[in-house]
């Protein structure tokens, strides 16, 4: 193992993705969890036996592991305050309330907080973190068709709804 | 196809998640239809606005503390990494360049040879000096080493048959005579015999069929020898790792069974092995730790090097036994010739094995070491590559000029291991380089 280019590995990896992956996590858990569990992302990452594992595909990596942890600490939360365990997670309830604040928000974000929780997050890692069709599939555990089915949706119903409050 | 999908299609074609094909179909659908080209363009024109508004979202940061945490792991983790290269053990003996055998017969007294009571013989060690396998390889013009394990075994086999020691002295010059027959006469084996009077026994000299770099299992010997019995007896390894019981062997009755044989060895490791059972760990190895050929081959002997044509020396000591009063040790020692400094030109291409097995202080680091101390040696005519192969293959290091010494070392440095091992993968694109 080469020292240093494990080291510019992870601090590369350090420097590009930390603020995406707490944006990413904050839609899931609040800000102090979210820091947790990006360290515990990144501490993951450090002692992986086998970087070459996820060699090029670190992004995907990162965020499935996060998004993982996030669903773990909300599953335990809902446990606490006994919640059925079965409901959808929630993605992104910041869009909402951000919108009760501001009503400045753009358009676009209105539109994303009246989707359902897997298009909220499907659209986000799709429009705003940029990510493939493949990306999107390693990290949400749905195939690739399913997701292109789910962003097409969203769409839809989006444009819909942008149309309308355009002429009303 | 459900229109669902179809419709999804769409949306997939303006994003780009589209095969070729898939695209040219849709890209021909729209062409022939104005309503899909509008919808097409109404797609692309939404998710446009949709990137750019999203864009604008502010990136947050981490708090410090986190920040800090995470940064201090990463550089305790290199800090632990230098620790154990700083341990990095012994380098590869890539310059030592000679093989020896070394064996010991135990005989019975030469005053018994005149009894009709049966003599009684027992052949103990052989071995070959281990890393003189290698350096042999990479001597030659286009040499093609393996470093899949530093280890390399290399066996030989040959048989003795003497009834006494009188015999096996008086047969001593013409056996050294048919061992050298037997090594230059090629890959082919020789077999040489030497007849002195009814008692005299013949000595037979048979490398085996594909010559120096042959191999072959211990099985033979054990069968051999454990056929045998009577007074003495020693133990045979086996080569399987697992536990099996001790094979003893015992003396055997020449008059009844003339023939023993014997292995040329190169491994030493159940030395090394037993040293540290006692200094470390304060208790005694297995009994099938101990292989006594390796212990032989362990230490170095200064034995005569060959001198003219032959391809190795024989020498031949005797004394009485330390262990065994009454009985004598007979030592024959093959060594090969040194190699001469100057190398000739060489093109070296190493096939790496960088698997997930290879992760280990005394692999791949060793590995490193071992390389590094080669590349010294390169000057301007050589020629080296490096493949590597783990789950996938690949020319880790094109054919690069010796000289260029920070090139190849870095190179041979940023080697990691991981991954299974697809050994056939890394042999084929050898095979590729080579073209």
């Amino acid at each position: 193992v080469n020292d240093e280019q494990k080291k510019q590995w992870l601090n590369e990896l350090f420097a590009d993705y930390q603020g995406r992956l707490l944006r990413y996590t904050q839609r899931f858990v609040a800000n102090h969890h979210a820091n947790e569990i990006v360290q515990d992302v990144f501490l993951k990452l450090i002692k992986l036996d086998d970087p070459e594992k996820i060699k090029g595909r670190e992004l995907s990596w990162m965020f499935c592991v996060s998004r993982n942890q996030a669903i773990d600490h909300l599953r335990k939360e809902k446990k606490m305050s006994s919640i059925n365990s079965d409901d959808e997670i929630p993605f992104d309830d910041s869009i909402d309330k951000n919108i009760e604040k501001k009503e400045s928000l753009s358009m676009i974000m209105k539109l994303i907080s009246e989707l359902n929780s897997t298009q909220k997050e499907v659209i986000i890692l799709k429009f705003q973190e940029d990510l493939s069709y493949a990306q999107i599939s390693e990290i949400t555990g749905h195939t690739v068709n399913h997701i292109g089915v789910i962003v097409h949706e969203a769409i839809k119903k989006m444009k819909n709804n942008y149309q309308t409050k355009g002429r009303s | 196809m459900s229109k669902d999908l179809n419709d999804a299609k769409l949306t997939a074609y303006v994003l780009g998640e589209l095969s070729d094909k898939e695209m040219k179909e849709i890209e021909l659908l729209i062409k022939n239809d104005p309503k899909l080209k509008a919808d097409v363009e109404s797609i692309k024109s939404f998710t446009q606005l949709m990137r750019s508004e999203l864009k604008v979202e502010p990136v947050p940061v981490l708090k410090d503390n986190v920040k800090q945490n995470i940064n201090s792991e990463i550089n305790k983790k290199l800090f632990l990494a230098k620790l154990f290269s700083w341990n990095s053990p012994l380098k590869i003996a890539l310059s030592t360049g000679f093989v020896f055998v070394v064996c010991f017969i135990t005989l019975d007294k030469f005053d018994d040879l005149q009894s009709t009571a049966p003599t009684n013989e027992v052949v103990e060690l052989t071995n070959v000096e281990e890393a003189s396998i290698d350096k042999e390889v990479v001597e030659t013009p286009e040499a093609k080493v393996t470093f899949n394990n530093p280890k390399q075994k290399v066996r030989k086999k040959f048989t003795i048959t003497s009834s006494n020691r009188k015999a096996l002295k008086k047969s001593y010059s013409a056996s050294r005579r048919s061992f050298k027959e037997g090594v230059s006469g090629g890959s082919k084996g020789v077999k040489a015999s030497y007849k002195k009077g009814a008692n005299l026994k013949s000595i037979r000299v048979d490398p085996s069929k594909t010559g120096l770099l042959s191999t072959f299992g211990s099985k033979g010997v054990q069968k051999k020898l454990s056929k045998s019995r009577s007074r003495k007896s020693f133990i045979v390894r086996d080569k399987k790792p697992e536990p099996i019981e001790p094979i003893i062997v015992e003396f055997k009755k020449p008059l009844a069974e003339p023939l023993s044989t014997f292995s040329i060895d190169v491994d030493t490791a159940s030395y090394s092995h037993a040293r540290k059972q006692i200094m470390s760990h304060s208790k005694l190895p297995s009994p099938n730790d101990v292989r006594i050929e390796e212990f032989v081959n362990y230490f170095k002997y200064n034995d005569k090097t060959p001198s003219g044509d032959e391809p190795f020396s024989v020498g031949l000591e005797l004394s009485e036994s330390p262990w065994n009063e009454g009985y004598e040790l007979v030592r024959i020692a093959l060594k090969g010739k040194a190699t001469k400094t100057k190398l000739r030109k060489k093109n070296l291409v190493f096939v790496v094995d960088t698997s997930g097995s290879m992760n280990n202080i005394d692999k791949i680091p060793l590995l490193k070491d071992g390389l590094n101390g080669l590349v010294d040696q390169l000057n301007s005519h050589d020629t080296i590559s490096i493949i590597k192969y783990a789950g996938s293959h690949g020319i880790h290091l094109q054919p690069t000029n010796g000289l260029k010494k920070d090139e190849i070392k870095q190179a041979i440095n940023s080697l990691m291991a991981s991954g299974s091992t697809n050994g056939e993968g890394g042999i084929k694109k050898l095979s590729q380089v080579f073209t």
